[in-house]
């Protein structure tokens, strides 16, 4: 029997009956009082300077109540992270890439918004363009921001433990490649959005499918420069957001803008062709690694160089680079390591937090590597992996205590699951011009967000009503995954009351306690802590109130199931809405609870400084797939996956399983189809026709495996897992093509054409 | 969010001759809809514009299969792709042609898709095309000056364009009753198993003596290879009335990769797609053979 009532077991989701009967409103369901519709005019050119905007036939049009360009916005300059701001609203001088906003409207309907936009005019003066990261890095390249910037290179990181070069000369082989890895997009089912509206009293409402409101708070209110207090952001139902919906999106200031001129509410919605032209993507990485290993399979040093695409603009690109460097320097036991890594502009769509944050990039390059090592020393994968795993109690060479660990677990249950030991050794030949293959890859991401911010905590508020019912203000952010189900299972578990009785508000930033968002896979464990503390400190209270009722010590009362009743006379009881009662009535107060989570290491930890130190624990996984290789057309069929992951404690399995199932098909596509595809800094499959996201006939078997370590820092011992679950996919996939063919894949997508001619090459050498 | 349509002026003719009426008024500048998967996407995703749009689904008595025994097997064009998909009679005596409707988008989208439309939307990989010209389908064309009929492999012209003249419609699909011991497959490639557009699509079609040795009438037909589907004739050519064996069969593919002549483009480049009818063409005649590769 496990110990708890709700916590840990497959409730249904709270907010299931509403999404499917479609009561659920997603923003562009909504329509206020004499709202108008917003269009952005976008460049066609990937780079340009802007000699001219001729909006004199826009502004004629019956219905445009307002045609506005950059001289109509503040023209501060915006980037997630202020020291990089290099991005305004509306472009002044330059557009940077197919996309970049020029000119916007406000109009009676979308109809009249779009005639209005095809009439502005704009002289451009074409500026020559540059789209490989590898070029656009040489001091010679054409600049991307020609106007203000001296080099194409945005941004630097470097992390350095050990001595490399001693460590190379140290092992016995020394290990070289280069990885390759793609521009995907999140392809959420809802399309960006929002509605912003500018009230008599000067204060801005946006509302807006959101991961971080007080984020996008923040920035608002910086672009528009007003004061904070002044904008409100309500996060409407997310059809979808995968690290898409974190930064400000330029349709948010420039509804704004929109609003202000006119009085009235704005609402701007991506078309689908919009949203892959402009909606940020999962930053392409070019991975160089060097790993240096002896004879029996220690590895001594590993020194990765990462060349990151940004694409025009900065975002998360700084970030993501120092996240999978983190992930780079504690996901295996090494005394010699050094990461280095480079943000390059390119005249394209740039990138943005994507699940996984940059170590899908990075873990693709190292487990790919690793199994290659692997089999020159003629090592099981497995044990090689295991031979250089950090275990729980270890301290890692940038300074990470592994506080809890559920690694090598999630290696042996794989390992056993999957059938592993019989299937590497088994015929790879199943019939004609087919060959299977079994691989592993395993990853380490955080399971508990980050102080990357110098600040890591968050509040949150309960009350209870006359009759007993609970509402919990939590800043949890319900993006699709779940939190707002998981805020009210730990909360009514603490206090003992059915999860019908609870509501959760986590929507308006006017309402909720400040917080930095869902990103990170961190909820429950941030925010998931701070409802457990005031749960707890309202049980506190309630049993305060129950002890007076019945005239006994606090000690002697007990709250479960809806009920308080003394722990030696269950006989005496009460029901939880007479508890709330009575203290209204009787004793004069309401009931509430307020809890805290505070990380007191965070205000020490910057992006910069205290490597190791970035991340409150971390969770774990390891898959194993098995896939069919056909050597006549390059086909490769995913036949199952075998996923085991550290949850630390499950709290609610069927949806931990739906964060693993959904991140292993995005990881699956990501890995074998699909990719955004320019021509010349052009976007030519802008639809799902085009652009492969995988149906629900292409899913492979899989088989999810949990494993609880319990940890001593989660809720209820609960971690994040709202990532993980692609992060080790490519790489397995890689390596499972390898074990049936030979061939080892270093680019992505590793679809059947790449398959085809790499086969083909091996071939003719044969010859 | 779907980009929002032009303004159009829409029609809903109820007889034949009201559509064709239509058409003559308005002087090439209608779009006939017959379902929609293919006009409508346009309209929404590639800013088509037309002026007029005329829904033809409302005419009555152009929705229908008719069989007959040792004669032919009709399709009215506004018969939908899942009908054709599912119909006993089809898949029992012209099964390729059940199987290539069976790869089409998907459910949703062949229960308003038809077949007339597959055909008229003359994509260059356009589903029903390649099993329907090896099974020797003609079609009939209706105007007010009457009617006429045109193979099927003559029907296509370039992408998005067929024989049709201004003021005519597709009415009927007819597909001869086939010699017996005929056999057919359609292997289409793609990298989803749904909603997915052909890179190469193969139709080989072909009747056997009757000990099945000997191939007597050869059909290949190649989709998504070409401006519009297309016959590989020298290929079909070397097999006829020939004795089955592996290096035919070499032979064959190599012929048909030398016919097609695909372009580059987002789904696959042109040589790789040459590279997979060589496969595909030499896999399709393995299994109608019934031969396993040595």
């Amino acid at each position: 029997m496990s110990e708890f009532t709700v916590f840990g077991k497959s409730v249904p989701r709270v907010d299931a009956r509403a999404k499917v009967s479609g009561e659920t409103k997603y923003l562009d369901d909504i329509k206020l009082d004499g709202m108008l519709y917003g269009k952005i005019l976008r460049s066609p050119h990937p780079h340009a300077r802007i000699l001219g905007i001729d909006i004199s036939k826009a502004k004629k049009l019956t219905g445009v109540r307002a045609v506005i360009t950059a001289e109509d916005t503040p023209k501060i300059k915006f980037s997630f992270v202020q020291d990089l701001a290099d991005k305004l609203p509306l472009c002044d001088k330059e557009v940077c890439y197919v996309g970049d906003e020029v000119a916007a409207v406000a109009a009676d309907s979308l109809e009249i918004a779009e005639e209005a936009i095809d009439s502005i005019e704009v002289k451009y003066e074409v500026l020559p363009a540059i789209f490989d990261p590898k070029e656009a890095i040489k001091p010679s390249s054409v600049l991307v921001h020609e106007d203000n910037k001296k080099s194409n290179i945005a941004f630097e990181i470097h992390k350095k433990f050990g001595d490399v070069e001693k460590g190379f000369k140290k092992s016995d082989h020394v290990f070289e490649d280069e990885f390759v890895t793609s521009k995907v997009t999140h392809c959420c089912m809802e399309t960006h959005g929002c509605i912003a509206y500018f009230n008599y009293e000067g204060r801005l409402t946006i509302y807006c499918p959101s991961q971080a409101p007080h984020t996008i708070r923040q920035e608002i209110a910086r672009i528009l420069n007003i004061p904070r207090s002044k904008v409100r952001i309500v996060s409407t139902p997310a059809g979808g957001a995968f690290g898409e919906r974190l930064v400000t999106d330029m349709k948010q200031p420039v509804a704004a803008i929109l609003s202000r001129l006119t009085r009235r509410p704005v609402k701007i919605v991506n078309t689908r062709e919009e949203e892959f032209m402009t909606a940020r993507t999962r930053y392409p990485y070019i991975v160089s690694v060097k790993t240096g290993v002896t004879k029996k399979g220690k590895i001594l040093a590993r020194q990765a160089k990462v060349v990151v695409d940004n694409g025009a603009y900065n975002d998360k690109g700084i970030s993501t680079l120092n996240y999978a460097g983190e992930c780079f320097l504690m996901s295996y036991n090494i005394p010699n390591l050094q990461y280095d890594g480079f943000g390059v502009y390119t005249n394209k769509q740039f990138g943005t937090a994507f699940r996984g944050f940059g170590n899908p990039q990075v873990t693709f390059a190292t487990e790919t590597q690793l199994d290659d090592i692997a089999s020159k020393l003629n090592m099981d994968p497995a044990e090689l992996r295991l031979k250089n795993v950090n275990r729980a109690g270890d301290v890692t060479v940038s300074g990470t205590e592994i506080t809890n660990s559920g690694l090598v677990d999630c290696i042996d249950r794989a390992v056993e699951k999957s059938g592993w030991q019989e299937k590497r050794s088994g015929p790879r030949k199943v019939g004609e011009n087919k060959y299977r293959g079994i691989g592993m890859a395993i990853m380490s991401h955080t399971g508990s967000g980050g102080r990357f911010y110098g600040y890591a905590a968050t509040d949150t508020f309960l009350k209870v009503s006359e009759e007993g019912q609970v509402t919990v203000i939590t800043p949890a952010p319900d993006i699709g995954q779940g939190t707002t189900t998981v805020v009210a299972q730990i909360v009514a578990e603490v206090i003992g009351v059915d999860l019908s009785n609870i509501i959760v508000i986590n929507s308006d930033t006017d309402i909720i306690p400040y917080d930095l968002g869902a990103w990170g896979s961190r909820s429950v464990f941030v925010c998931g802590n701070a409802a457990k503390a005031a749960a707890e400190n309202l049980k506190k209270e309630i049993i305060e109130v129950v002890s007076k009722m019945f005239e006994v010590s606090p000690e002697e009362v007990e709250i479960k199931n809806g009920e308080a009743f003394l722990k030696e006379n269950h006989g005496r009881r009460i029901s939880f809405g007479k508890v709330a009662e009575f203290s209204v009535n009787r004793l004069g107060h309401p009931l509430s609870g307020r809890g805290r989570y505070f990380d007191p290491l965070a205000s020490e930890v910057t992006y910069y400084k205290r490597a190791g130190k970035h991340i409150p624990t971390f969770t774990y996984g390891c898959q194993i797939v098995e896939v069919e290789v056909d050597t006549l057309t390059g086909e490769i069929k995913v036949i199952k996956i075998t996923a085991a992951q550290d949850t630390g404690k499950t709290v609610n399995p069927y949806m931990a399983e739906g964060q693993m199932e959904g991140a292993i098909l995005q990881g699956l596509g990501y890995a074998l189809s699909e990719e955004c595809l320019l021509d010349k800094g052009r976007p030519i499959n802008p639809n799902f026709t085009d652009y492969k996201v995988w149906t629900a006939l292409d899913i492979p078997k899989e088989e999810i495996i949990f494993v609880e370590t319990d940890d001593p820092l989660g809720p209820f011992g609960a971690k994040g897992i709202g990532e993980p679950g692609l992060v080790p996919t490519p790489a397995a996939i890689s390596n499972a093509i390898y074990h049936a063919t030979g061939i080892r894949l270093k680019r992505l997508p590793m679809n059947s054409e790449r398959m085809f001619y790499t086969l083909k090459k091996r071939d003719n050498n044969k010859k | 969010m779907l980009r929002k349509m032009k303004r159009f002026e829409y029609f809903e003719p109820s007889t034949l001759e009201e559509a064709f009426s239509l058409l003559n008024k308005y002087n090439g500048k209608v779009k006939i809809l017959s379902g929609g998967t293919d006009l409508l996407v346009a309209m929404k995703e590639r800013g088509l514009a037309p002026s007029y749009v005329m829904n033809v689904k409302c005419i009555p008595g152009l929705d229908y299969i008719k069989y007959e025994e040792k004669k032919d097997l009709r399709i009215g064009a506004l018969t939908t792709i899942r009908t054709i998909e599912t119909s006993n009679v089809i898949r029992e005596k012209f099964s390729v042609l059940a199987q290539a409707a069976s790869m089409l988008g998907s459910i949703q989208v062949r229960n308003r898709a038809t077949i007339g439309g597959n055909l008229c939307n003359a994509a260059p990989s356009a589903e029903t095309a390649p099993s329907l010209i090896g099974l020797k389908a003609k079609v009939k064309i209706a105007s007010l000056e009457g009617e006429r009929i045109v193979p099927l492999e003559k029907f296509f012209v370039g992408p998005g364009i067929t024989v049709l003249k201004k003021g005519e419609i597709l009415a009927e699909i007819i597909v001869p009753f086939p010699l017996p011991h005929t056999k057919g497959i359609y292997i289409k490639y793609g990298r989803r198993k749904a909603m997915e557009i052909a890179m190469v699509s193969v139709a080989v079609i072909a009747t056997l003596s009757v000990e099945g040795e000997v191939w007597e009438d050869v059909n290949i037909i190649l989709g998504a290879v070409a401006p519009t589907p297309l016959r590989a004739r020298k290929a079909e050519e070397v097999l006829q009335s020939k004795r089955i064996s592996e290096p035919l069969i070499e032979k064959v593919g190599q012929l048909a990769y030398e016919e097609a002549c695909p372009i580059s483009d987002m789904r696959a480049s042109a040589d790789y797609r040459k590279e997979m009818v060589k496969v595909l063409v030499k896999k399709a005649i393995r299994e109608i053979s019934g031969l396993k590769k040595s």
